[in-house]
């Protein structure tokens, strides 16, 4: 969990666009139910197949435990990409803006930067599917000349209008 | 050396390969549930994924073993 300072409120969790998770994992679904195709295959095509492995009258058992093996592999994989789409996440407080990078299991990057830093936002939202779907990239270019950047976030107009209206606050108060 | 197809789909051999897949799976487990306690942030979604994760699991672990037992029974 994040150390938030005194004060320190958590205001917005910007994450990946759902679209982005559901393309990475669709395939998996695919690969999930493909040994299935197997099922409408006639029984005599595989009797050969079946002698020589010297398995004969064993078929569905076999399948039944090569294809739950399979499964088992596809739902862990299935959790990895899950672990790292739900906390690879920008958290906006009221002082600062946390970039939390997971990258895989064991990997992971935690960077801060406050909002009399930001010099710059940008949003950019390129192409049919992320105009319509609703996701985009968010840049922010901070006084030290670096840049941070979330590509794929879900709302990128609305991430960045609470960055520049605390990115405001902060500079009036 | 001539290659049998029955010594890899041999009881001990899927056995094997079973007790490979549920270490592997118990280890990424484990670490799965690390990530999700340890970084998550406190939302609903994160206190279910472990209850749905483990369901999911389980049920996938219960047709392997079964599925196994039933092979080496015939």
């Amino acid at each position: 969990m994040v150390k938030l300072e005194d004060g320190e409120e958590i205001l917005y969790i910007a994450r990946r666009h759902w679209f982005l998770f559901f393309s990475e994992t669709f395939f998996l679904l695919l690969f999930a139910v493909l040994p299935l195709i197997l099922v409408f295959i006639p029984a005599s095509a595989f009797n050969e197949v079946f002698s020589a492995l010297h398995v004969t009258n064993y078929g569905a058992p076999l399948f039944t435990f090569f294809w739950s093996l399979w499964l088992m592999l596809l739902w862990m994989l299935f959790a990895l990409l899950w672990t790292n789409y739900y906390l690879d996440i920008w958290i906006l407080t009221n002082h600062r803006i946390i970039d939390i990078e997971q990258l895989g299991l064991f990997n992971r990057h935690v960077s801060s930067f406050r909002y009399n830093q930001i010099q710059d936002a940008t949003v950019k939202v390129s192409g049919l599917v992320e105009t319509v779907i609703g996701f985009g990239t968010v840049e922010i270019h901070t006084a030290s000349n670096e840049s941070f950047k979330f590509k794929g976030v879900a709302k990128p107009n609305e991430v960045k209008e609470r960055i520049m209206s605390e990115h405001h606050r902060v500079h009036t108060d | 050396m001539q290659f049998e197809f029955s010594t890899l789909l041999s009881p001990l051999a899927l056995g094997m390969l079973l007790a490979l897949c549920l270490v592997v799976f118990v280890a990424l487990s484990v670490a799965f549930l690390y990530h999700w306690k340890e970084y998550g942030m406190d939302t609903q979604i994160i206190k279910r994924a472990p209850v749905l994760y483990l369901t999911v699991s389980a049920v996938f672990c219960a047709l392997v073993v079964i599925s196994y037992i039933v092979l080496i029974w015939r």
